[in-house]
């Protein structure tokens, strides 16, 4: 009787988890993303959450309801949400997790493409998705439409847009538009913002620039085809280009500094290479052009210092140049090169000539593209540390885990540094103060890693937490999804900082996060920092819905 | 005594009057130094009727030693405790060896020998004119168990026992006695015919299995394979469902345990089995002196025959062996059990192999008034298996397993103290370095030490009391606790028919894995905490209605279970994770039905019920139920012997499993549909003078039902279709033995 009595005292006791840490804005499972995004110049940021639609007349394309959280604050009662927009293609400008911004302008109007499908004119049996550029006040509700619109563009300043409407006419004109209202016709030939000054090729070729708050176009370099911009220590570069006459498939490039606003022509190798990489600080320019493989693969590559208006030229017909880097806050170039069945790493020091530093390979990519921003993108090949002093290198042969190491920049002979133990491959880093890194480490999920801080200068590692993905950084902390469970798209949402590991569990059972911009803008996870996150339980749970906690 | 007797040679003269029936009775010989020729008796006795021509011999004739013996036809086994009758007159019993001696005169005489479950059998000898030992077999009366229950004194526990046939032949079992354990109240048998089961709303590795008090790290063979003990290796096995006795420990649900028979140390005695999946074969005989041994093995040939058949490079076996000896010297009884077993699944890409051996020395000697039990077990596991395709682990273990136990009656109360333990080392090997403070894939010591006390009070007549007590220290990889378990049983006999049970108490156990591996224990002590429960459970029992016994029990279980983390696990897992499992609070209760009539009657049985709600705290705010949650489980298993046949059949009914499907809304509960099946046996026995034959036919799922395991969607806004399998489980077998 005394045990079943025992037993009968916890009966009504089963302890069904920690309950999330916050404030419970909206008590629903349906929203499965979040992001902060800006309000008007000077408002404060908003919440906008959004889940998945999936209805007669999108031929099983999925779109997405978007709509806004008006939060009163702690003590200002329920927080409530409006539905802004039905069928929302947010995932073309919204990066993962909400890590990316839906497109603000200075009022604070959202710009989102909005999807329909029709059947298609053309393929019998096939879809016809059409995307309209819809303007949309979250204040009001308010919804402009733009028509159908093939791309567009947000200058950084919110003031302009530039978009492309979808339009029989060939070529479609671009279209300038002002937070009036007032739009501008323009020629769709190249285009874009340097800056919050608009530059873009006009019909006469030249190229053309609408500052920032003028309606006066200034036109400069003459008979341009295209332009790129770079953005260096200097300050933007273009690089203009300009189609060979009579043959489409050659062309001459020079370099434009927006700084300066003035053109300079480049060597004749220099100009007809079709790989055109200024180096960080905007002193050099390297490229890269191939012979004919008719008469062999010779690469030849070309330094030219913007100082001295000098080409130095490397050519050789074993090079087999894969891709070009500069090495950060270094004017050093850097590529991989195959000989053979060999990887190889090479540098170029200008001045010097080019010499093999080390045998591997960069990682390769899946799944080192980073999930969110503030990761380490493996983008360019060879990949560096933040600060130029290492270099990623690998084994990519090895397995699918393909093991990574860091080779010192400065002294190539020292021993690579792992960052992935046996077993185990990188699928994530992040740069952190001092050099140091966080690094993500995957065996069976790219989202169910070890997690382990890097110094590698002190060639240390320790681990921090493990089973999870990270989700943002801060100066001192990390934010993580640990536990991660692939079945249920969610995990246990955790601050963990980098000097003891300590975990501080936020929430169970977290599908997605955003994080608000920080008050210090050294520390991304400062003491205050908002955080809205999304519990999602695979079974439908009290605590199910949208939470935001202010970081302590 | 002499009635019976007396009809016993009024049924055998009758018979002689009809021509005799054949009761065959080979040539023999007396076994040992002292054996001489013996007389061929044949026992082709009438068997009714009367053959008035008896005579008593004068008084005055000479006298003259009669020697005998008296064996179980169909074997080499000695009929202990037989009766013996010369002309009606009641003489000694046979002794443990079967042997008799009477000094009769000379003269014709009837020589009867009588004993429970053979038929009598008598035999006219003049012993003088024939001095050759007598060997008198006795035929195993038809319709009756093939052996001897062993009555207990009533306990305070709720253990439901299963010996003799109920553990070789209980149908839907393919033989094996670990299999009868599923058709017992509070067992969920939650992926038939996969041997696992789950015990009051528990995961199906917090119940545990014993061995003459050894733990057994696993049951079963892959593939549907039989268990890794030969069943005629057992004597009894007892099934607790909860409230376990204290001399066990290291499990917070049920445990099962087993015990083994000594080996006859008369003579060499050997059975083979031979079945469409294996073939086995115990061997026991005499020790030089005094003792006897046990040797016992298998293999199994389904793996080869897959592999033939199997054009994917398939490869499976499995073996195994037992043995066990015990000797005397002096005051002091020593046994010896060894048994081990392997198992091997190997495909073009990947190898799960299973592999463990166990080896205890066990002496026994009185001391004090009472007895002292000294035992030490040493084993090793080995487990290989792919993590992830492409990374395989190996987890090797090493361990000690000291026992020890001083047991004393007085007339009031038994007290039993003692200590058992386990030092284990573990040497997983991997290619993988990874982080997580899990220790299951490195390398650790296991230190697990439990203390134990138990008193048995007879407080009257009417009332049985046992409190105990059990204190277990658990030490693995640097993380160490003690937990003390406090435990109570009782029973109260109301009437003479009728009686009340109690049990109770705190049981604890190291993290485990939802399902027994080898090598794969004792582990995540430091991040998960120590498994626990608080039981309770009353039961209320009857034998008012004659040759039947009912039970109901009502229990409660409160549980802390190591569950895997994700309840539906359909990508890729990682058991070396650190979050692969989560400690989980839980709650199981529900009531127990068990009538049963025991398998010494012709038809014997028995109907089980159980209606149990097992929930799981599944965090986030979310209470649900277990995995293994079936509701309602029914078992009838029926056996019936029909002269040297027996008909056995069993019907399975139980209420699906909850299982998770999406929708729009999000995931939610559903129960798997409903399964039942029935089971067919038939068991023929064939009996020779000197061995026996038992043929038998099995047909498990006989009624082709199939089991759905769970619910498949392709997209999560899909609907669900069902995941399963029909298996039919056809057996045919023989065992001789001899």
């Amino acid at each position: 009787m005394l045990a079943l009595a025992l037993s009968c005292v916890d009966v009504a006791c089963l302890d069904a988890g920690p309950t999330p840490v916050g404030r419970h804005l909206l008590a629903t499972a349906a929203e499965d993303d979040v992001e902060f995004d800006d309000g008007a110049i000077g408002a404060p940021r908003r919440i906008f959450v959004s889940a998945r639609e999936s209805q007669d007349g999108t031929f099983g394309f999925t779109t997405r309801r978007l709509a806004i959280v008006d939060d009163p604050g702690p003590n200002g009662g329920a927080a409530t949400s409006r539905v802004l927009l039905d069928h929302a293609a947010l995932s073309e400008q919204s990066c993962f997790m909400g890590a990316c911004s839906m497109p603000v302008d200075a009022l604070g109007r959202l710009y989102v493409h909005q999807l329909t499908f029709s059947p298609s004119t053309l393929s019998p049996g096939g879809t016809d998705q059409h995307d309209d550029l819809i303007i949309v006040d979250p204040a009001t509700g308010a919804q402009q439409h733009l028509g159908p619109v093939e791309s567009f563009d947000v200058s950084p300043d919110g003031a302009r847009v530039a978009y492309l409407p979808e339009n029989a006419a060939l070529p479609p004109p671009l279209v300038l538009r002002e937070l009036s209202g007032a739009e501008r016709m323009l020629p769709d030939r190249s285009f874009a913002f340097v800056g919050s000054d608009f530059f873009f090729v006009g019909d006469d070729g030249h190229l053309s620039r609408l500052a920032a708050s003028s309606v006066d176009v200034e036109a400069f370099a003459p008979q341009v085809d295209f332009f790129e911009p770079f953005a260096t220590q200097r300050g933007f570069l273009l690089q203009l280009r300009r189609v060979g006459a009579g043959d489409q498939g050659t062309f001459t490039s020079s370099i434009f500094d927006v700084a300066t606003l003035t053109e300079t022509a480049l060597p004749d190798e220099s100009a007809a290479a079709p790989t055109f990489v200024p180096s960080p600080s905007g002193r050099y320019v390297a490229t890269q052009s191939s012979s004919s493989f008719i008469q062999g693969p010779t690469v030849q590559l070309t330094l030219f210092d913007r100082d001295t208006n000098q080409q130095t030229l490397a050519s050789e017909p074993s090079l087999n140049v894969s891709s070009l880097a500069w090495r950060p806050q270094h004017d050093e170039l850097c590529f991989g090169m195959n000989q053979g069945n060999e990887d190889e790493l090479w540098r170029w020091r200008p001045g010097g000539t080019p010499e093999e530093i080390a045998p591997g390979d960069p990682p390769e990519q899946p799944p080192l593209a980073p999930m969110l921003a503030q990761e380490l993108p493996f983008y360019s090949e060879p990949t560096f540390t933040p600060d130029g002093a290492f270099l990623f290198v690998s084994d990519r042969g090895a397995s699918e885990r393909q093991p990574v190491a860091l080779l010192s920049a400065d002294d190539v002979t020292a021993a690579p540094f792992s960052l992935t133990p046996a077993g185990t491959g990188m699928s994530g880093v992040w740069p952190l103060t001092a050099g140091r890194l966080l690094v993500e480490n995957w065996i069976t999920d790219v989202r169910r890693n070890d997690i382990y801080l890097v110094d590698p200068a002190a060639r240390t590692s320790r681990a921090l937490a493990s089973t999870g993905n990270v989700v943002a950084i801060g100066r001192d902390r990390f934010l993580a999804l640990l536990h991660w469970v692939a079945d249920g798209g969610s995990g246990d949402l955790t601050l963990l900082d980098y000097a003891t590991a300590t975990p501080t569990l936020i929430a169970q059972n977290v599908s997605a996060v955003a994080v608000d911009a920080s008050a210090d803008p050294n520390d991304g996870l400062a003491p205050g920092t908002r955080v809205a996150y999304l519990v999602h339980d695979r079974i439908a749970s009290p605590y199910d819905g949208l939470w935001v906690i202010d970081l302590p | 005594m002499i009635t019976l007797a007396l009809g016993v040679l009024l049924c055998q003269a009758a018979s002689l009057a009809d021509g005799g029936v054949g009761v065959d009775v080979g040539d023999g010989a007396l076994d040992g130094p002292a054996s001489r020729d013996a007389e061929v008796v044949d026992a082709s006795l009438p068997a009714d009727g009367l053959d008035r021509s008896v005579v008593v011999a004068p008084a005055a004739a000479p006298r003259i030693r009669l020697e005998g013996r008296v064996l179980a036809r169909g074997s080499r086994k000695f009929v202990a405790a037989a009766t013996i009758f010369v002309d009606l007159v009641e003489s000694p019993e046979t002794d443990r060896e079967g042997r008799f001696e009477i000094d009769v005169p000379c003269g014709k005489h009837w020589i009867a020998a009588q004993a429970p479950g053979f038929e009598a059998l008598s035999v006219e000898r003049d012993a003088c004119a024939d001095a050759s030992p007598l060997v008198l077999r006795l035929a195993p009366r038809a319709g009756a168990a093939g052996y001897q229950t062993v009555v207990r004194a009533p306990t305070s526990r709720q253990e439901m026992q299963l010996q003799g046939e109920e553990l070789t032949k209980t149908p839907g079992t393919l033989g094996d006695p670990f299999r009868a354990v599923e058709s017992l109240p509070g067992v969920s048998a939650v992926a038939w015919p996969a041997p696992i089961y789950a015990v009051r709303g528990s995961n199906p590795g917090n119940t545990g299995y014993f061995l003459d008090d050894l733990r057994i790290p696993a049951l079963f063979h892959f593939a549907l394979g039989p268990s890794v003990i030969h069943p005629y290796f057992f004597q009894d096995l007892d099934f607790y469902a909860g409230g376990y006795p204290a001399r066990y420990g290291r499990y917070v649900a049920g445990v099962v345990s087993a015990h083994t028979r000594v080996a006859p140390d008369d003579d060499v005695h050997a059975s083979v089995d031979v079945r469409l999946y294996d073939a086995g074969a115990m061997v026991t005989a005499p020790l030089p002196g005094q003792g006897s041994v046990a040797v016992a093995a298998r293999y199994s040939y389904t793996g080869a025959v897959i592999g033939y058949l199997s054009d994917a490079g398939l490869s499976l076996g499995y073996w195994d062996y037992q043995v066990r000896a015990d000797r005397a010297f002096g005051r002091v009884r020593l046994t010896l059990l060894a048994f081990g077993s392997s198992d091997e699944l190997q495909t073009t890409s990947s190898k799960l192999a299973l592999r463990f051996h166990r080896v205890k020395v066990r002496a026994e000697t009185p001391l004090a008034g009472g007895a002292l039990a000294a035992s030490v077990g040493v084993g090793a596991d080995r487990s290989e298996a792919p993590i992830v395709t492409d990374e395989p682990i190996t987890l090797s273990a090493l361990s000690v397993l000291p026992r020890l136990a001083y047991t004393r009656a007085t007339t009031h109360a038994e007290i039993e103290a003692g200590f058992d333990g386990e030092i284990e080392r573990f040497d997983p090997v991997t290619t993988l370095e990874r982080l997580g403070e899990l220790d299951l894939g490195k390398r650790r010591t296991a230190r697990l030490l439990g203390e134990y006390v138990t008193l048995n009070l007879h407080a009257g007549p009417r009332l049985l009391v046992t409190p105990e007590v059990r204190v277990d220290s658990y030490a693995v990889s640097g993380a160490a606790k003690t937990d003390v378990g406090p435990r109570l049983a009782a029973r109260l006999a109301l009437d003479a028919t009728t009686w009340l049970k109690i049990s109770g108490g705190r049981f604890t156990q190291l993290p485990s894995l939802p399902l027994q591996i080898p090598g794969a224990e004792n582990f995540g002590l430091a991040l998960y905490g120590l498994q626990s429960s608080w039981q309770g459970a009353l039961a209320v029992g009857t034998s008012r209605w004659r040759g039947f016994e009912a039970t109901v029990t009502g229990y409660v279980q409160r549980y802390v279970l190591t569950d895997v983390r994700d309840p539906v696990v359909t990508h890729m897992v990682d058991p070396l994770a650190d979050d692969f499992l989560v400690a989980r609070d839980a709650l199981s209760y529900g009531v127990e039905v068990l009538v049963r009539r025991p398998s010494t009657e012709r038809l014997s049985g028995w109907l089980s019920y159980t209606l149990s709600n097992n929930e799981r705290a599944l965090g986030g705010g979310v209470i649900g139920p277990s995995d293994w949650d079936q509701r309602h489980v029914v078992n009838l298993v029926l056996g019936y012997r029909w002269r040297r046949y027996t008909f056995g059949g069993r019907a399975h009914y139980n209420t699906g499993r909850p299982v998770l499907v999406s929708d729009a809304a999000g995931e939610t509960f559903t129960r798997l549909p409903d399964f039942y099946q029935i089971d067919l046996r038939c068991d023929r026995r064939f009996i020779f003078d000197k061995f026996s034959l038992d043929g038998y036919v099995e047909l498990v799922n006989a009624t082709f039902n199939r089991q759905v395991v769970g619910l498949v969607q392709m997209t999560p806004d899909a609907p669900p279709t069902q995941d399963g399998y029909l298996i039919v489980l056809p057996s045919i077998g023989v065992h001789a033995e001899f």
